[in-house]
């Protein structure tokens, strides 16, 4: 494929490896794979509720990639299913929350799609919006406290989240203090019935970061690239004691704000229709057979083998039982104690 | 009631005649950043090599909106028209506000005949009457702050807090509010304000003994005023969360088609972190609600310096981020804080949105009565930032530009003390509520389920 070696040289990598834009392009059909499996089974009736993130594809494997694991914390929001992914989480572990089963890691209590893993650093989550974020300035301000360098917070929030006191809180406070932290803000237009108009007058997120002192910077989120870039840019800066960012990724919700949510009461399918018309995953798998990065039959490949993965997660972890209704009362206090009886 | 006086006397003298000289600026206004918002309508405040109180400080002169013909603010005389208005007496000016002026009325004209000083001074389309009447403000401002803290140290109060340093902010913010369409949402240091659109001295000091003819009947916490008549909301001491009730009132401006009204609302530079302020701004900026925000930034959130506030010390720079103008301003000068609100009210009255403005002050007292300042600040930066003290320094500016002679500077002075000892004894005399009185204003008509 000597026609392909020659536009090699026209992709700009950023620095990220063969193997690395195939990790995130993996990455990025997992998502989708698993996205909508959540919603097959939500409507097979095998699992309650499903959140949708696609359209965020791009952004999530993107920014997954700039991750450091093993020292870098995410503190994500509740459709942040590729990176949980990009960070180490498996489908299974994905599965396992969907299903609401008992070796989920918070014991199948936690809502479905609000992952949470000690060992690959991500923090459990409320379903309120911005609730996190004072959280990930905490955790934040604890590496800075206790003079650990080479670290940082990952957090990210979509538009709606914006509007809430909490943010405001937390991006000041987080000035203040130079706490290495990065504000990761997925602007994909639609606060589940809100459109981007009626959220905020001024439609340019990143430019409340002068406001508050700190770096702002706004990138297209449908481009993994350069998501990796930006958001690499803003973690080392985080990293190395150049304090905080605002960085946001412009991107859609290409599916309803939920398995519980009909969005045709207020976005027509037109609308929906043409913002596909720049979906990031096929896109991408343009973009790197058109590089010689991967050849039309790796991309085949590797669809074949994440539609399996995706199987077997749901099998296995479909085959997993339920809580115990006798382990209710555990991880409410240490040892056995229980002061209602 | 004499004796009174003599004693009040003995205790006012020392702030209200202090700091005539040496105006010199200090370095800390220099360094203040005058960036231009994006959005912004820019407001220069006056620099380093600017004297405070000169009325030079460079208001933009963009006009926006179009200022609505009716409900011009506070204003008796066109701009045009100084020579005559200044041969409209002070009383007649008094007359048109009853319960400004109660003990005060067989002063001596204050305002000057002629000046040839005059040509220099921008005084943004105030007439003689309305400076010397923001003066005024200012002056009765000071006064009754130290009422405060002296019926305080004596024991006869239980609390004040001070707003010396916000004097000129608050004067010159007041003369942009229009009494009877406006509505002001202030904060707990904002009797200036409270004083500028309406409120008499007599209310304050009902307020601060906590007298049963208060308008809250002695409920409220001190220093927090309220009037249906002014237009005055009753407010929290919670920080910030006066907002959303200003944002909804200008929402029901909106919603009822209510043009040429606006909401003029205030916090202090603490405030700003609260997210009740962030949602208020992105609300009042999503559906360009007739709202004015006046940060009176003092640099120091009860013990919490600015630096530890905010990582920007400019919070007018945060209106671009909402889209809506920000403007900073002289917040000693009183003209200049006149003209930056008038400029964004008329643009709220006619439809063009809500404003952010940021007065920079300095507060010159503790928080209250009940904080000691010296555990967190040297006496010496106090002491340089008095130098800048913005009541002499407008006293001299408009003594100098002929506005008021020397003698109607002291009558007016004079006028003050004796309006705030009458308030005094006026209020001290009246009685509490009664405790037969507890359970009424919770439920209408004496309804009380708990009975």
């Amino acid at each position: 494929m000597a026609k392909t070696d020659t536009k090699a040289k026209s992709l700009d990598r950023r620095g990220l490896s063969d193997e690395q834009l195939r990790a995130i392009f993996r990455n990025m059909l997992l998502q989708r794979q698993l996205d909508n499996r959540g919603f097959q089974l939500n409507r097979q009736g095998k699992v309650p509720f499903a959140l949708g993130s696609e359209g965020h594809e791009a952004l999530q494997a993107g920014a997954a990639m700039a991750f450091e694991r093993g020292k870098d914390l995410l503190a994500p929001y509740y459709r942040d299913l590729g990176l949980a992914l990009g960070i180490g989480l498996t489908p299974y572990e994905i599965m396992l929350s969907i299903f609401a089963r008992a070796a989920d890691h918070n014991g199948g209590r936690q809502f479905p799609n609000h992952y949470s893993s000690k060992h690959a650093g991500l923090m459990s989550f409320s379903s309120i919006l911005a609730a996190h974020i004072p959280h990930a300035v905490g955790a934040a301000y604890a590496i800075k406290y206790r003079g650990e360098t080479g670290r940082a917070v990952l957090v990210t929030c979509g538009d709606g989240t914006t509007s809430e006191g909490e943010w405001h809180e937390s991006m000041n406070f987080a000035a203040i203090h130079k706490l290495p932290l990065v504000m990761l803000v997925e602007n994909n237009e639609w606060a589940i019935s809100t459109p981007l108009n009626k959220q905020m007058a001024q439609p340019e997120i990143w430019k409340r970061a002068a406001g508050y002192g700190m770096p702002g910077r706004r990138f297209n989120g449908y481009d993994p690239i350069e998501t990796y870039a930006t958001v690499k840019e803003a973690l080392d800066r985080a990293r190395s004691g150049g304090g905080p960012s605002i960085v946001e990724g412009m991107c859609y919700r290409f599916l309803a704000h939920s398995t519980d949510d009909n969005d045709m009461t207020y976005r027509t399918k037109e609308v929906v229709a043409e913002a596909r018309k720049n979906d990031p995953v096929p896109a991408f798998e343009h973009v790197l057979v058109e590089a010689g990065v991967m050849s039309a039959h790796d991309v085949e490949a590797m669809r074949k083998d994440v539609l399996r993965e995706t199987n077997e997660a749901t099998d296995r972890a479909e085959a997993m039982p339920y809580p115990q209704a006798s382990d209710l009362y555990t991880h409410l206090y240490e040892g056995a104690w229980q002061p209602w009886q | 009631m004499l004796r009174k006086l003599g004693l009040w006397k003995l205790h006012l003298k020392p702030s209200g005649v202090r700091a005539h000289d040496d105006r010199t600026g200090d370095g800390a206004r220099s360094e203040r950043g005058e960036r231009v918002p994006e959005h912004g309508v820019h407001v220069a405040p006056a620099g380093a090599h600017e004297a405070v109180g000169d009325g030079r400080a460079k208001l933009g002169s963009r006009k926006s909106g179009t200022a609505s013909g009716e409900g011009k603010p506070n204003e008796k005389a066109p701009p045009n028209a100084m020579r005559s208005a200044q041969r409209v007496t002070i009383a007649r000016w008094i007359d048109e506000r009853p319960g400004f002026f109660l003990g005060a009325l067989a002063v001596p004209p204050f305002v000057a005949t002629k000046s040839s000083k005059r040509a220099g001074f921008d005084r943004h389309g105030l007439s003689g009457e309305q400076l010397v009447a923001i003066l005024r403000t200012m002056l009765m401002h000071r006064r009754l702050e130290g009422r405060g803290f002296e019926l305080n140290r004596q024991g006869k109060i239980p609390f004040a807090s001070a707003g010396e340093g916000h004097e000129a902010v608050q004067a010159g913010a007041a003369m942009a509010f229009v009494r009877g369409k406006d509505i002001l949402v202030p904060y707990y240091r904002d009797l200036g304000l409270d004083l500028g659109v309406g409120l008499t001295p007599t209310e304050v000091l009902l307020s601060l003994f906590a007298r049963a003819h208060d308008h809250s009947g002695g409920r409220q916490f001190p220093h927090h005023y309220a009037s249906k008549a002014l237009g005055i909301y009753t407010i929290s001491s919670v920080l910030a969360a006066q907002l959303p009730h200003a944002v909804g009132a200008a929402y029901a401006l909106k919603y009822r088609n209510q043009t040429g009204r606006a909401v003029l609302t205030t916090v202090g530079d603490g405030a700003t972190s609260e997210g009740e302020w962030h949602e208020s701004m992105n609300f009042a900026a999503i559906h360009r609600l007739p709202v004015v925000f006046l940060c009176e930034n003092n640099e120091w959130a009860i013990s919490t310096p600015l630096h530890k506030q905010m990582a920007n010390p400019n919070i007018y720079e945060r209106a671009a981020g909402y889209g809506m103008p920000g403007v900073v301003v002289n917040g000693f000068d009183p003209i200049a804080c006149y003209a930056a609100t008038k400029e964004a009210m008329d643009r709220a009255r006619s439809g063009g949105g809500p404003t952010l403005i940021e007065a920079k002050c300095y507060r010159f007292l503790a928080h209250t009565t009940d904080d000691d300042d010296r555990t967190y600040r040297s006496r010496d930066e106090v002491e340089a930032r008095r130098k800048d003290d913005p009541v002499p320094a407008f006293e001299r500016l408009l003594v100098e530009q002929g506005v008021l002679t020397a003698e109607g500077l002291e009558s007016l002075k004079r006028s003050v003390l004796a309006e705030a000892n009458d308030a005094t004894d006026r209020a001290e005399a009246m009685p509490y509520p009664s405790a037969h009185d507890l359970y009424e204003h919770v439920y209408a008509d004496g309804w009380q389920p708990w009975r």
